[in-house]
Order: C-alpha cells, then sequence, then structure tokens
C-alpha cells in the first residue's frame, strides 16, 4: 500500500511549510496576498492607534476654545520664509479683518508674527488610559496664537484636536457595538440553528420582525427614553446598547445558517457517530468552522455601526455634548452655510468616509482568504 | 469518413495566483461525421478543458490558449476556432448552430426563473430569427416529444425545479438540438443521475445521434459508459491524450500503461471477479512539472530514466490506433 | 466466508422525517425508510444497493444512531454483549458506538480541514476518554493500517488528495476496534484509479481483523465485487435480498432486473437499443400508499399489485423478494460470458 512512495518522497521546505499548516496560517498568508486589505489592515490600526494615543497626539483638548478665533480655516504651516530660509516648522500669527462687502469677518496671516511649533511640549493636562497623567503633547505652540490643522468651529474649538478626540467613541462603539450584537447573534443564531424546529422558527421570526422595524424612528424612540442627565460615558453605553439590539439579526442568521451547514457536514456526523457530546462537537467542530466567516461578517458589520452612530448623532440623538464623536462634529456642518463658509467642518465626514470603506476593504480580503478551499 | 473537428497540438495553460497550470499539452485528436468520440479521463485530465476550448467558453485568462489549433470541417470550411474572439458573431454562430453542448448538472444549466419552453425557445429564435411564433413552438415541442418527454405542451410552461434530474437533461438535449448542431459535446451528462436514469439518457443520445446525423464527443470518467458509447475513444491523463483508437481496439488490446491499469483497476459487473489491480499513488498535483511521461510516477511498466526525462512521441499503428509512450518508440 | 452468528439484527426499520414547508402548512412525512429488516452476520460484507433517495443512506446513518429511529428494533450481538440499540442507555449507547462505525462518502467533507490528521483519527478514543500513551500507540497502528505514515499525522487534510482522505476516514473509523463497519458509499467519490487501492484496503483489513460490513452503494459494479449478500432497496424498502449470486444471476424482483440491465458493461459495445429500460421515475415517498412501490415503472405490472402490501417472501435458499408475480415471471440476470479480459 505505499502510495506515497514517489510523490512525496522529497518534500522541500515550502511544501513542508503548506503540509503542516494550520487553518489559520493560511488564512493569514492568503490575507496577506491581498494587497488592498493588507493596506487597508495598516491603515485601520493606525487609526486606532491615533483614537488610542488621542489625548497625546493633539495639541488641544475636545473643550478648549479659542474665542477669538471662532471658525478659522485650517492654518497654513511653514517650513520657508524668504529672509530666514528653511527652518522648522513654524505658523504666521492671524489677523481677524471685516470684509467689507459681506460683513463676515476673515482671518489673514499676519506676516509679521512667526511662531515656532514646538515638539514634545507642555500643554493641557490629560490622564492616558485614566492612569498616566502627563502634559506632554506631540506638538504645540504655547503662545497666544493656535494651531488649527483642520481649521476651528464656531465657538473656536480645534477640529482636528476634535476629530481625534472624537474617533475613540466613534472607532470603539463600531467594535464595542458588534461584540455585544455579536454575543446576542452567536447565541440566539446558534441555538436557532443547532435546535431547528420550532425555536427556530421562532427566533427567526423574532428576527424578522426586528428588521422590519424601521431604524431612524426605533432609534429616536430609544434615544428619547435615554434621561438627558445622564453622563456622557452612560449615554455612550446606552447608545451601544441600542444600536446593537437593532443590528444582532443579520449577524445570528450568518450564524444560524453556518451551524446548520456545519451541522450536516460529513466532519460532525463523524465526531457524532463516534459518541461526541454536543458541547464537544460544537467546540470542537462548530465553533472553529464557522469563527472565519464570523470574522469577517464581524469586519463587514462594523461599519455600519459606525455610520449607525455617526447619523444618531448628527441627528442629536447620540452622543450628547461635551463628548466629542463624528456624529456630533458634523452636526456643527448641518446647514448650507457653514457648507459653503466653513468646508474644513466637513473633514470628520472624510474620516467617516475612509475608516467606512478602510473596514470594507479588510472585510473584503478576509473573506477571500477565510476559504482556502473555494 | 470526412473529418469535422480537427485539433492539433493544442496546449492551454492556466495562469493563477499559485503557480501556472499546464491544463493542456499537445492535445491532437479529430472527430470523424456521425461518429462518437469517447473522451475518458480522471479529475485533472483535461477532458473539460479540451471541450470548452472547443466551444470557446473557456475563460481567458486566467487560461490561455498557448499553441495549437482548433479547425473545424477542415475539408470544408475549415473555420479556424481558436483564432476567432470568442464573443464574435462567427463564433456564436458556431456555438448552438454547430457544435452544441450539455452539461453534467442540467440545474445549473437552465435559469430558474423562466420556464424550460421559453429557454428552449429563446435559444431556437436567437439562431433562426427568421422562424415565425408558431413554427418555434412546434419545432420546440417537436424536440421535446423527441427526448422522451411525455406531454411536451404541458412541460412547456414548466420551470427546472419542477423536475427531476433525468427530465431536466432530457431538456437540456432538446435545447442542445434546436439548431440540429452537427456536433454534440455531452460532459459527463449520467455522472448526477442514477444508474437506471443514466441508461435512459444513454439509449436516448444514441438514438438523437443517428436522428440528426451529429457527431457526439462523450466525456466521461467511467471506462464503462464510454465502452458503451464510443465508436472510438480518446484516453487522457493530466492534459495529454496518451492513447486513441477505435473502441474495440482501445478496450481489447490497450497500448498504454495507464488504459491497461485503469482496465486492470476498475470492477467491472460483467466479467468473472477477479481481485483488483489498482493503480498505486494518486495523481499528481496540477501544478507539478513533467518533462518526460506524466505517468511515470505510477507507471509498473516504466523503463526508466527515458520515461522520466523525454516526452514520449505518438505512435501511430495501421489501424489508427495511437498511443504516446516509450515502450511503442 | 462468515460463520453463522448473527452480529445485527433490524427489525422492521422505519425512520420518517417530518417535512413543514411553513410555519402554518401541516407536516408531511418523508417515508425514507419504510420497514426494513434483515440480519447481517459476523464477518460479511452486507451490500445495500439502490438509486439515490431510496433510503440506502439514512438505513445506514441510522444503524450508527445518527438520527433517531422513528420504530423498529437495531439488535446488536457480538457474544460478548447485547445492545438494544432502541432502548439502550447511555452506557450502552457508547459500547454500541465503539462496536458500530460508519465511514463516508465524501473525502473532502468528512474531514474537518482545522484539525490535523493525529487528532482527527484520535477523536474517537479523546471522546471515550483513552489514556495519552494508548492514544498515541493506536493512531500510530492505525495510521499504518491504511496505508499513510507517520510523518502524515501532523498535517492538514488539505495537504492531501481524495485517496489519502479516504484512508484518513478509514482509520477514523477502525481506531476505535469496531465490529461493524458501514461503508456509506465509500469510494464512489473517488476517482476511478484510486478506487480499487480502497476497495481492496477495505478487503485487507477485513480479511484481518473480520469485521463485519455493511456496503452501501449505487454502483453494482463494486458492490458485485466486495459484497456476500446483496439488499437491493427501493423506495425506502428491501425488494429483494440473498447471496450476491443468486441477486444477480437470477433476480427475483423486476427492479432487480432492470438495475442490472442498466448497469454500463464494458464488453457490451454496440449491443445498444436491445436493453429493458426502466422508464419513469422512483415515487414520492411522503405519499402513503398499500401497493408496491415500483407499480408504475414496473414493466410486469398486474393490477393487483397495486392492491396487494408489499411483503418479502421466501423463495429458496433464503432468497427472498417482495414481488408477488415472482412464480409468474420470467426475471434475466447478469449472464457473465467465461470471457478473461
Amino acid at each position: 500500500m505505499g502510495s506515497f512512495s514517489n510523490s512525496s518522497s522529497v518534500i522541500n521546505e515550502e511544501d513542508k511549510n503548506f503540509y503542516y499548516a494550520t487553518q489559520w496560517s493560511l488564512i493569514r498568508s492568503r490575507f496577506r496576498q491581498h494587497r488592498l486589505a493588507s493596506i487597508s489592515l495598516i491603515f485601520l490600526g493606525l487609526l486606532y492607534l491615533f483614537a488610542i494615543f488621542s489625548d497625546f497626539l493633539v495639541p488641544y483638548s475636545s473643550t478648549q476654545r479659542f474665542s477669538k478665533y471662532n471658525f478659522s480655516a485650517p492654518t497654513s504651516i511653514y517650513i520657508y520664509d524668504s529672509e530666514a530660509g528653511f527652518s522648522s516648522p513654524f505658523v504666521y500669527g492671524q489677523k481677524k479683518i471685516l470684509d467689507k462687502k459681506t460683513f463676515s469677518w476673515k482671518y489673514e496671516p499676519d506676516l509679521t508674527k512667526k511662531v515656532y511649533i514646538q515638539f514634545f511640549t507642555e500643554g493641557e493636562e490629560y490622564s492616558l488610559f485614566g492612569i498616566f497623567k502627563s502634559n506632554i503633547h506631540l506638538f504645540g505652540i504655547d503662545e497666544e496664537t493656535p494651531v488649527f490643522l483642520f481649521g476651528s468651529d464656531r465657538l473656536g474649538r480645534d477640529v482636528f484636536s476634535r476629530t481625534i478626540h472624537g474617533s475613540q467613541i466613534s472607532l470603539s462603539i463600531g467594535l464595542v457595538g458588534v461584540s455585544l450584537s455579536f454575543l446576542i447573534g452567536i447565541l440566539l443564531g446558534g441555538v436557532s440553528g443547532y435546535y431547528g424546529g420550532y425555536i427556530d422558527d421562532l427566533i427567526q421570526r423574532f428576527i424578522d420582525f426586528m428588521i422590519s422595524l424601521p431604524t431612524i424612528p426605533l432609534w429616536m424612540a430609544f434615544s428619547a427614553v435615554l434621561p438627558r442627565d445622564w453622563s456622557s460615558l452612560k449615554t455612550y453605553f446606552a447608545i451601544t446598547i441600542i444600536l446593537s439590539i437593532i443590528s444582532w439579526g443579520p449577524l445570528a442568521r450568518v450564524t444560524r445558517g453556518k451551524i446548520l451547514a456545519l451541522r450536516e457536514e460529513d466532519y460532525t456526523l463523524a465526531a457524532r457517530a463516534a459518541g461526541a457530546s454536543t458541547p464537544r462537537i460544537i467546540v470542537k467542530h462548530l465553533l472553529p468552522g464557522f469563527s472565519s466567516h464570523l470574522i469577517v461578517s464581524i469586519t463587514l458589520s462594523i461599519p455600519g455601526m459606525i455610520l449607525a452612530e455617526t447619523a444618531l448623532s448628527f441627528l442629536g440623538l447620540g452622543i450628547q455634548p461635551p463628548a466629542v464623536s463624528w456624529g456630533t462634529l458634523l452636526q456643527d456642518s448641518q446647514d448650507l452655510m457653514a457648507i459653503t463658509n466653513q468646508p474644513w467642518l466637513l473633514i470628520p465626514a472624510i474620516f467617516v468616509i475612509g475608516t467606512v470603506l478602510l473596514f470594507n476593504f479588510v472585510g473584503d480580503g478576509l473573506r477571500d482568504a477565510a476559504d482556502p478551499y473555494s | 469518413m470526412q473529418r469535422i473537428l480537427e485539433v492539433k497540438d493544442l496546449s492551454i495553460n492556466f495562469y493563477l495566483r499559485e503557480g501556472v497550470v499546464h491544463a493542456l499539452t499537445d492535445v491532437n485528436f479529430e472527430v470523424f461525421e456521425n461518429e462518437t468520440l469517447g473522451v475518458i479521463g480522471e479529475s485533472g485530465s483535461g477532458k473539460s478543458v479540451t471541450v470548452q476550448s472547443i466551444l470557446g467558453i473557456l475563460s481567458q485568462p486566467p487560461a490561455k490558449i498557448v499553441s495549437g489549433s482548433i479547425r473545424f470541417e477542415p475539408e470544408s470550411r475549415n473555420l479556424e476556432l481558436n483564432l476567432l474572439p470568442t464573443y464574435g458573431d462567427t463564433y456564436r454562430n458556431v456555438r448552438w448552430n454547430d457544435i452544441s453542448m450539455i452539461f453534467q448538472e442540467p440545474m445549473s444549466s437552465f435559469s430558474p426563473l423562466h420556464s424550460i419552453g421559453d429557454q428552449i425557445s429563446e435559444a431556437l429564435t436567437l439562431h433562426r430569427p427568421e422562424l415565425s411564433e408558431t413554427d418555434v413552438l412546434s419545432v420546440c415541442l417537436g424536440l421535446l416529444e423527441k427526448v422522451g418527454i411525455p406531454s411536451p405542451a404541458m412541460f412547456f410552461k414548466r420551470y427546472p425545479h419542477e423536475f427531476s434530474g433525468g427530465m431536466r437533461q432530457r431538456a437540456m438535449i432538446a435545447m442542445a438540438l434546436v439548431c440540429n448542431p452537427k456536433i454534440l459535446i455531452a460532459d459527463e451528462p449520467t455522472t448526477a443521475l442514477d444508474v437506471t436514469i443514466e441508461a435512459q439518457i444513454l439509449e436516448l443520445l444514441e438514438s438523437i445521434k443517428s436522428e440528426f446525423n451529429m457527431s457526439m464527443i462523450y466525456i466521461s470518467h467511467d471506462l464503462a459508459v464510454i465502452g458503451e458509447i464510443s465508436d472510438r475513444i480518446l484516453v487522457m491523463y493530466l492534459g495529454r491524450v496518451v492513447e486513441s483508437g477505435v473502441a474495440d481496439e482501445v478496450i481489447d488490446n490497450p497500448l498504454h500503461p495507464y488504459t491497461r491499469a485503469l482496465l486492470k483497476s476498475i470492477p467491472k459487473i460483467d466479467q468473472p471477479i477477479e481481485s483488483l489491480d489498482p493503480i498505486e499513488g494518486s495523481i499528481p498535483s496540477p501544478f507539478e512539472v513533467h518533462t518526460g511521461c506524466p505517468f511515470y510516477s505510477r507507471c509498473t511498466e516504466r523503463l526508466g530514466e527515458i520515461c522520466l526525462r523525454q516526452k514520449p512521441a505518438h505512435k501511430t499503428y495501421n489501424n489508427g490506433h495511437k498511443v504516446s509512450c516509450h515502450l511503442h518508440a | 466466508m462468515h460463520d453463522e452468528k448473527v452480529i445485527l439484527q433490524v427489525n422492521d426499520l422505519k425512520k420518517y422525517f417530518s417535512l413543514r414547508t411553513g410555519f402554518f402548512s401541516e407536516t408531511r412525512y418523508i417515508r425514507a425508510v419504510d420497514g426494513v429488516s434483515f440480519e447481517l452476520y459476523k464477518g460479511e460484507t452486507l451490500g445495500i444497493i439502490g438509486e439515490s433517495g431510496c433510503g440506502k443512506s439514512t438505513l445506514g446513518r441510522s444503524l450508527v444512531n445518527l438520527y433517531n429511529i422513528t420504530s423498529g428494533s437495531v439488535l446488536y450481538n457480538d457474544g460478548d454483549q447485547k445492545i438494544n440499540l432502541i432502548n439502550a442507555n447511555d452506557r450502552e449507547k457508547k459500547n454500541y458506538t465503539k462496536s458500530v462505525q460508519i465511514i463516508f462518502q465524501d473525502p473532502f467533507s468528512s474531514l474537518n480541514p482545522r484539525i490535523n490528521v493525529f487528532e482527527t483519527v484520535a477523536e474517537p478514543l479523546i471522546i471515550h476518554r483513552y489514556p495519552k500513551e494508548e492514544i498515541e500507540q493506536k493512531v500510530s497502528e492505525v495510521i499504518a493500517q491504511v496505508g499513510l505514515r507517520d510523518e502524515h499525522l501532523r498535517r492538514y487534510p488539505h495537504s492531501f488528495s481524495g485517496g489519502q482522505r479516504q484512508r484518513i476516514g478509514i482509520a477514523r473509523s477502525l481506531i476505535i476496534s469496531p465490529k461493524v463497519i458501514i461503508c456509506d458509499e465509500a469510494v464512489s467519490a473517488l476517482d476511478v484509479s484510486v478506487q480499487a487501492q480502497i476497495i481492496n484496503l477495505l478487503k485487507e483489513l477485513q480479511a484481518r481483523y473480520h469485521y463485519s460490513y455493511i456496503f452501501i452503494s449505487h454502483d453494482m459494479s463494486v458492490i458485485r465485487h466486495i459484497c456476500d449478500r446483496i439488499a437491493v432497496m427501493y423506495a425506502g424498502r428491501i425488494v429483494e435480498f440473498g447471496t450476491k449470486e443468486e441477486v444477480l444471476n437470477s433476480p427475483k424482483h423486476p427492479y432487480t432486473e432492470a438495475l442490472l440491465d442498466a448497469v454500463p458493461k464494458i464488453s457490451n459495445r454496440k449491443s445498444k437499443g436491445k436493453r429493458k429500460i426502466l422508464s419513469g421515475e422512483p415515487p414520492d415517498l411522503s405519499r402513503e400508499r398499500i401497493g408496491c412501490n415500483m407499480f408504475e415503472r414496473c414493466g410486469y405490472r398486474i393490477d393487483a399489485c397495486q392492491a396487494t402490501p408489499m411483503k418479502l417472501s421466501d423463495v429458496g435458499s433464503h432468497h427472498l423478494t417482495a414481488c408477488m408475480r415472482t412464480k409468474e415471471i420470467q426475471l434475466n440476470g447478469l449472464s457473465i460470458e467465461a470471457k478473461q479480459p
């Protein structure tokens, strides 16, 4: 029965890696070949890093106001000056002038006032992760002249700082919300798929019902119930829960479908024929079988969550000021005036679009990688 | 006999992310008028790629015809199919008008959204726009009756899912016949069917072949089916034709070690039971490159170095029995 | 070939599947296996042949307790222990599982792609809590028995061909030293050149370890090659049952005759058009019927066939048939020429 006598007598190193590769390492190597997805993953990682270290990265806190500089356009940063030649980055001070035609305030660079940007400078105190107290910021200007990379808003707050601060809520709500709805989804979907019958029918019809509810009125109803005097942390969690209660349905469907398919796989039957108990089958054969697919569908449902939070907050139903998220930032750009006169207020939208696209690219790559046998 | 199709030195590669697959290497064969050519091969033998390239339905890329030619009616029209643009009008006319095909899974070859009758008559109107609606209907009903569908008029308005595999395969055959093709390609048409249904379909193919004066290319992995239906047989292994000839010759007097081994390894219903002589090992990975004979690693009659290093030439015996093996150099 | 000890006795086994098409629609039943009885002798190979949907796979899976049997009984008796699968307690069920194993058809879906060969093969032992050293020793024994090597154990299924995967599947079934092995289309999904390897492997293993096989297949040539006795199933029932020679050479049921006639024969070249082709298709299993389940397709039918309940009766030398007209009709079996290939 020497069935291998010829073909595999010489195994080279590369083959060996392939032979001994686990499912996960196969997925990883397939994912790496997917260039767009890999790059997107790196960018996503950077975004999350920014969110985590936002206090350090940005010069100001989300509430710091420069009342003299409301609606200031993004500050230009210079490294060249006709007199001094090249130097470290600096900005010019700003003069506020009244435009005689439109009777609106405009800012113009005050070429006489040159302020250098300082790195690792001391600024407002913050606490990283709530533990490490520090007042060192990546960059800043410790004078009257502020630096607004993305301009400033109606109250003279730095849009750049607020966008990065806001990413904390916007990016985390996707993760927290999805893991919550994932928990509900996997539980109900799993029960529905594994037991089938009337339980399955009941859960499926309930999901039908949940999906058929019009989302925006439901959000409004839920948020109306939230007490206004709750702290922003409490509201944050409440919003997350609301979002996940509404969005677990599709995840439960995916789980159920996958379980139904895996339950009938011959290898599951083989384990049952060998006398395996139900928990063993679930842990050993079913869960690993669809974990890769779940990761894909989770990745693809995070953007939905982020968009939902943005939409809610944009409508003023979600995160309440003074907490910032991309949605609350976009609230400032609700009117046409803002868009024509202060287009920089839309910069947070670019972040929303970018993040959603990145997640979709990563999800696409994962989906292609998850099934090496398809 | 007139040749109706000639495939010469056809080589096709698939360029995949994992590497290059040499799906076909120097494939040579012809199909004569009114004959059934049986193509036998296991998975990876390139039998499906061969017929897909004839019909111009290969996805290119990843596939690419590296060399060789496919000529339709080489003695009269001499259409070089491999040079025609696959989406062009000429090729579209050749497809279905001259060469049509039936597939292994008739369910996926019909659209579930349209009734079977609509799909068959659409195939007809596409290729024969001059026919009137009543003509189309009568032709289709006639065909459905011919392929053994009881009460065709009722069948006409039904949808594919309402029928069993056997019935769908019959409908597929009717659809392939609408334009009176000169060649019918059957790609494992009975593999998904039960034996009793398989026998029905084989019988049907046999009778319509003579009625419509067609040639048939019948592809299968089942030597017994091929033996039953073919006039001539083409044995393929890993993208190469290793042996070809008249059916009786190939089965009773196989020349290539692969054909011999295959015949010895299958249980046969109509011969005394003896122990099976399996072919050892398994089919090599499609990515493997063979400088010599692709069957070398599993061959029990191999000669040594020469089989491993050198591509065997084709040897033709006077009765048209061809073999590609160093034993017959 | 076998001694006359019955190791598995199946009596009037029924497995119905309920079929609900919607929330409010009424439940219909698919009678997948509708009253099947047979006994399996120690060391023999019993072939169950039939077309798709005849219930042969459902029967096989019911016998390894993958389905809850609707009614009937399955008695296992290997001399040391007697187990009645229907009212077995947990301990007995475990012992039954150890004694009756199954080999699946599809070598691709029968191995979990996320688990390496060692864990796959060892799983039954892990489930039955064998000590670690014994597991390792047994795995390496059984993997050699099926023609694989120790170095394959750390690999994952994707690195194996279909035939090798089927060997792994066989190893998994053998490791717990069962007495009865149900081969559910065990070679059907394999390439023809590999089929013979697996058939020979199964035969060798039987010769060495005296397994009793129930070999389920749709392929008459394979059944003929490997089995001692044959049960022909049609639409959920056994319609003919007997030794291989009896059933193949002198069939007593029109279905068996048609089946034998339909099998493509390599030496049958150019003798087309002479076959008795079975027209039509198998019946709807959700409809209750009284008479013969092959009535619509049978060339020998008379009106009485439709009204008389189906019953297997012995026509001599333990050859059973469900055809009530068997004495009146002349059926043809295989006529094997004494020609050597």
